[in-house]
Formats: C-alpha cells, sequence, structure tokens
C-alpha cells in the first residue's frame, strides 16, 4: 500500500544491470547514473552484522584487486547474471536511491530490468527478486538485445529484419528482430572481461609477467584493436615478473593485442555468422542490406566493426553513444507499455 | 518536402561544407574509387553517391544512415563524430530522438520541483488535519479521567454479563416518559420509594402511564436489582434540549441521551451519581425530592457534578 504511495513520488526507471557497468536511465531526464557494478564490503568484527558495504559505484572500482585483509571488493554479476544475490540487491538499491536524488520519500519506482536472452528462468527470477527487494514498485524483465535496438533507433516494429550485436562485459548477445519480436537470438559469455581475461593470459605467456585486471583493462581501451591498423600504438605497462618476482615493465603494442584477443573475438564472429545462418531468408537479406548495429562498450573497441565488415560481408554499423543504448532503450519501452499496454515486447 | 531539402542544402553549400563534401573529397584525396569504398564498407555503390550527394531520401532509418556515415568517414580517415555531428546541424528537422548525456552526480538536476513542492503540500495538509482531529477530540472529552477510563471498561464488563441496571435503565422507554401529573406527586411517590418493592415500582408504572407492555418485562427484570439499597432519584426539568450523561456508583451509564425541550425526566440509580449537563442553564434538578442548586457548577454551560453534593 505505501509502495503505491511513495509510487508517486518515483520516477520510472530502466536499469541495465550489466557485468561490468550499472546505467540507470530516468524518464524525462535521461542517463543520470553511469557506475562500475562493483561493491566494496567491509567485514566488521561485531557479531550482529559481520558485514556491511563500504563503497559502491566508481569508488568500489578503485578498490578492486588493491584491498587489505577485512575488505572485499567484489563484482557481484557474473556473465550477465546474479552471482551474489544479497549484494546484488544492495548495490540496487544504492543505485536506485542515487538516481533518485533527495526526495521527501524513500522511492519506490516502477523499474525495468534488462536480461540477457540466454538467461534461465531462474536468473531471471533472481533480477525480478532483487530489483523489488531493492524497493522497486513493479519490476518489468525486457531483453538485452531487444532495448539495445531501441535505444540505437532501430526500427523493431516494422516487418524487416534489424540485426544487433549487443557486446557487454560479460555477454555477447546478437539477435534477428523484426514486428517487436525476436526471430533469432543467442547469447555468449564472451564480452569484455573475456578480452580483459585474454590480455591477462597473453602478457603471462608471452612476458612472464602477472598484471590485474584494471591494468588489463587499461590496455585494452588504450591500444586494444579487432584489425590491424596501419600505425602501431605502444603502451608501457608494468607487472610483476613471474620468475624474479619483482615488478618488471615492458611495451605492449597493438598488433599484440590484437593477437592476444584473437579467440574471443573469433568467438563473436562465430555467433554473428551463426546468426546469420540461421536466419529466416528475407529477414537475412533485409540485414544484408541494411547491416547490423553493434552497441555496448565492446563497439568500442577499435575496428571491430571492420572486422566484422570483413568476415561477414555485410554493412556494421556502431550505434550512436553505444554504451548506454540498452538503457535508453529500456527508458523508451517503459514509454512504450505506457502507449500501447504491457503485451507488445513482454518476456514475463 | 524533397525540393526543400536539397534547396537548403545549396543554401548551406554555399555557407558550409556539407558531410558529403568532406567524404568525396577525402576520398579522392585518398585515391579510391565509389566502388571501391563500396566494396569494403559492404554497401551498393548507388548508396555512397548517393551519401556523397546528400541526397538521404534513400535512406529511410536515420540510425542506419548515421551509421554508414560514421563508417565511411572512419575507413577513408576522417573523423566519424564530425561528419554525423555536421550532417545533424544541417538536418535538425530530421532528428527526432535527443541522446541524453550522462551527468556526473554533482550537475545532475535536483529532481522535479513541482512534485517536491506536491508532496510538502500534501505532508502540510496531513499535519492540519491531524491537528484539527486532536482539538476536536479534545473538545467532546474535555475532562477525560483515569477512573473515567476504568468506567468505561468496567460498563463493557457488565454489558457482556448483561446483568446490571445499565441494560434496562438506559432503555429509553423507561425514562423518556413525560411527567404529566405534578412532579411534587411523583417526588413523593419516589420518597416512598426510597426501599423500594417490586409492587411500589410497578406502581410507578403505573401512574407514569407510558406503555406498560413494553416496559412489563423489563420491569419484573429490573425489579431483582434495581430494589437495592442506595437507589436514589433523579428528576430533570427542561425548558431547552440539553445533553445529559448521569453515571451511577458502579460506573454505569444510567442516562446517556439528548434530554428534550420541556420534558422531565426520572432516572434512578445508585448515588454517588456523576452527573453532567450539555446546557445546564436549561435544566433544573431535583435529587431525591430536593431541588438542586447547581449554578455554582456552571462553567461556559457546562455543569459536572456529583449527587448527593
Amino acid at each position: 500500500m505505501f509502495k503505491q504511495v511513495r509510487g508517486l513520488f518515483s520516477n520510472d526507471l530502466s536499469i541495465d544491470l550489466g557485468t561490468a557497468n550499472t546505467l540507470i536511465y530516468v524518464r524525462n531526464k535521461g542517463i543520470v547514473l553511469d557506475e562500475p557494478s562493483v561493491v566494496a564490503i567491509r567485514k566488521d568484527g561485531n557479531k550482529i552484522s559481520p558485514k556491511s558495504i563500504l563503497a559502491v559505484g566508481e569508488a568500489a572500482k578503485k578498490m578492486l584487486g588493491r584491498t587489505p585483509g577485512h575488505i572485499t571488493a567484489i563484482r557481484p554479476l557474473k556473465d550477465g547474471v546474479i552471482a551474489d544475490f544479497t549484494v546484488t540487491e544492495k548495490m540496487l538499491q544504492y543505485f536506485i536511491r542515487n538516481a533518485h536524488g533527495s526526495t521527501f520519500f524513500k522511492p519506490s519506482p516502477r523499474v525495468l530490468v534488462c536480461v540477457p536472452c540466454g538467461s534461465t528462468q531462474v536468473e531471471r527470477r533472481a533480477i525480478r527478486e532483487s530489483a523489488a527487494g531493492a524497493g522497486a514498485r513493479t519490476v518489468h524483465l525486457i531483453e538485452e538485445p531487444m532495448a539495445a535496438a531501441i535505444g540505437a533507433g532501430m526500427p523493431v516494429s516494422d516487418p524487416r529484419g534489424s540485426m544487433v550485436v549487443d557486446i557487454g562485459g560479460g555477454t555477447t548477445e546478437v539477435a534477428v528482430i523484426s514486428l517487436n519480436g525476436i526471430v533469432y537470438s543467442e547469447s555468449i559469455r564472451i564480452g569484455g572481461d573475456r578480452f580483459d581475461d585474454a590480455i591477462i593470459n597473453y602478457v603471462r605467456r608471452n612476458y612472464g609477467s602477472l598484471i590485474g585486471d584494471s591494468t588489463a583493462e587499461k590496455i585494452k581501451k588504450d591500444i586494444g584493436c579487432a584489425y590491424p591498423a596501419n600505425e602501431v600504438n605502444e603502451l608501457v605497462v608494468r607487472g610483476r615478473n613471474l620468475a624474479e618476482g619483482i615488478p618488471r615493465s615492458f611495451t605492449l603494442n597493438s598488433n599484440e593485442i590484437l593477437e592476444a584477443l584473437q579467440e574471443p573475438l573469433s568467438g563473436i564472429i562465430d555467433a554473428v555468422k551463426n546468426a546469420l545462418e540461421k536466419t529466416p531468408p528475407e529477414l537475412g537479406s533485409d540485414v544484408a542490406e541494411q547491416g547490423l548495429v553493434l552497441t555496448g562498450g565492446g563497439a568500442k573497441l577499435k575496428d571491430l566493426d571492420r572486422l566484422l565488415m570483413e568476415e561477414c560481408g555485410v554493412p556494421v554499423i556502431i550505434a550512436e553513444d553505444p554504451l548506454t543504448c540498452v538503457a535508453r532503450g529500456g527508458g523508451k519501452y517503459l514509454e512504450m507499455i505506457d502507449e500501447f499496454g504491457l503485451d507488445i515486447l513482454t518476456i514475463d | 518536402m524533397t525540393t526543400d531539402n536539397e534547396k537548403n542544402n545549396e543554401v548551406k553549400n554555399e555557407l558550409m561544407e556539407t558531410p558529403g563534401d568532406i567524404l568525396s573529397k577525402k576520398r579522392e584525396e585518398v585515391g579510391l574509387s565509389i566502388d571501391d569504398v563500396a566494396e569494403k564498407l559492404n554497401l551498393q555503390p548507388l548508396q555512397i553517391r548517393s551519401l556523397e550527394k546528400n541526397d538521404y531520401d534513400s535512406f529511410n532509418v536515420e540510425t542506419y544512415l548515421k551509421g554508414y556515415l560514421r563508417s565511411y568517414a572512419k575507413f577513408i580517415g576522417v573523423d566519424g563524430d564530425k561528419v554525423v555531428n555536421l550532417y545533424k546541424q544541417q538536418n535538425t528537422e530530421k532528428i527526432i530522438e535527443i541522446i541524453p548525456d550522462v551527468k556526473p552526480k554533482s550537475q545532475r538536476s535536483s529532481p522535479n520541483s513541482s512534485t517536491k513542492l506536491f508532496s510538502y503540500v500534501i505532508g502540510l495538509v496531513v499535519v492540519l488535519a491531524l491537528i484539527v482531529w486532536y482539538q476536536k477530540e479534545q473538545i467532546s472529552e474535555p475532562y477525560i479521567t483515569g477512573k473515567e477510563i476504568s468506567n468505561i471498561k468496567m460498563k463493557k464488563i457488565n454489558k457482556n454479563n448483561v446483568d446490571t441496571s445499565y441494560e434496562i435503565i438506559t432503555h429509553s422507554n423507561y425514562w423518556q416518559w413525560p411527567i404529566d401529573k405534578s412532579v411534587e406527586n411523583y417526588v413523593d411517590s419516589i420518597e416512598k420509594n426510597n426501599q423500594p418493592s417490586q409492587a411500589e415500582l410497578n406502581e410507578d408504572e403505573n401512574v407514569n402511564s407510558l406503555e406498560q407492555n413494553s416496559v412489563a418485562e423489563e420491569v419484573e427484570n429490573e425489579a431483582s436489582y434495581n430494589i437495592q439499597e442506595g437507589t436514589d432519584t433523579i428528576v430533570m426539568n427542561l425548558t431547552g434540549d440539553c445533553w445529559t450523561e448521569i453515571e451511577d456508583r458502579d460506573g454505569n451509564k444510567v442516562f446517556y441521551d439528548l434530554a428534550r425541550e420541556g420534558r422531565s425526566y426520572v432516572i434512578n440509580g445508585k448515588s454517588p451519581m456523576s452527573v453532567f449537563l450539555g446546557a445546564a442553564d436549561e435544566v433544573s434538578i431535583l435529587f431525591n425530592g430536593s431541588t438542586v442548586d447547581i449554578k455554582p457548577y456552571i462553567k461556559f454551560g457546562l455543569a459536572r457534578f456529583t449527587l448527593p453534593e
């Protein structure tokens, strides 16, 4: 009952609960929150509440891999789904409050959460319940590629095949959409995190040095690329030499990173090719004519569109502001719910 | 629409360069043909030509158009965002969606001020309503004491057991009869009733000549407890309507009603009886036959006192 009343003072939220980043889109306001999905937990001595939340988001991300014994910085989501239920709930609570700013009442918004299309019923239920536990009045779920396509401005309601490839932190979603529905979808557990892991493994193998997640991410952002470029970028990296046990610095160039990323990239290419293969011919020809749209943080990897263009033989375009596509699409979907009713796209 | 666009584009051509100009110029610099570009981008040469001519009518979805512009620009080594921004500036009428910015927390605008105002107004109204309600409560129960609370409890118990005079005496048929004959006579008979018996009570009933049938049964029941030591009688004469509450020794409400103008009421109960009168100026009271001066008790028209004094 109070949730209903509090709902009057709350805005509708669309949450892109991603492995790497959580984005919140508020209707009529835009993206109000874009923070890493990281929570730092402190173990306290007292028995009543042995654990407390120390930091969430950006602050917690800085602690990743740099924490003393009594603090753990964790990412509660793995592969696009919840790995730690309670921590996710706390994180969502924090984000929802934060997205609302200071209000008179405790917010109880209507919430739309994007889930990977490959997620199981159990995983969806977990996400739904943690959002409800975080104070949501009602929770709607939408499949990520659908939200991404809406957010990218693709003509999802037309009788025309639109292909979207959403490369997130934990998963890559490939989907062909027509008439507000998903015709074909595939979710593979390759994403930004796998890129980082591939870089860490590569450095260990070839330089005998160990680097952390944050360093690997920095390397990926600075000199990572998916297609051989004319100019070669270099970056000086410091890591612990495994043989000597002391930190050493060495130089990595973009061609090495390209080599390191081959495995996850081929996984994504396979998924796209697979999707093109399994798409009904009529829609396939639409896709071949218009091209596929890349969204998500992975789309920012340099020359990934070129690689896909080369490999798949279809035009590849990168959506505008690819990181926020899913959250924005969710927001538009909430508006569509108000306009057309619930039955258009629901997956409940 | 098409011609308008073309005209607009022509006008703008003179003022600043268009996305198509930048692209075709750069392409020629790099030394690529339209077919080369089309092959690399997996697009039709016709589409490339349209892009270079700023003829966007064949592209019916804007997302794709912007994507093509960006990929083309990137391919020949031009800043893709620059080209797309230029396109957006020159084709503002086509742009429907607004891409929101990611704002840092400090810059974020506070929640809608009208919503905030609304919530404060509602809060204020609730608080005012509470205050008004509380004051009303205070007025209707001006002197509520611990004793009275306990009396109320007792009343409930009695009610459940259905044994006391309360149930019957409070029956309106019993007390609301008008006294046609002179009150003096009546009081005389009451005085005799100081040690009441069943017979005398029945006589009372006769004297007061009300609908006997309805009362008779009650009177029989009444007899078992009404003939108890210390039963006293209050007679009220009214010149105006007066809310009256009379409680007997045990806290039973023997009279709890609006006493009507021009009538007289006879109330039996065990003394001491506490009396509350809502319009005390309109009432004269006889207690066991003797007049009671209630003037000293009257305060703002209300009177609260105990009989016998």
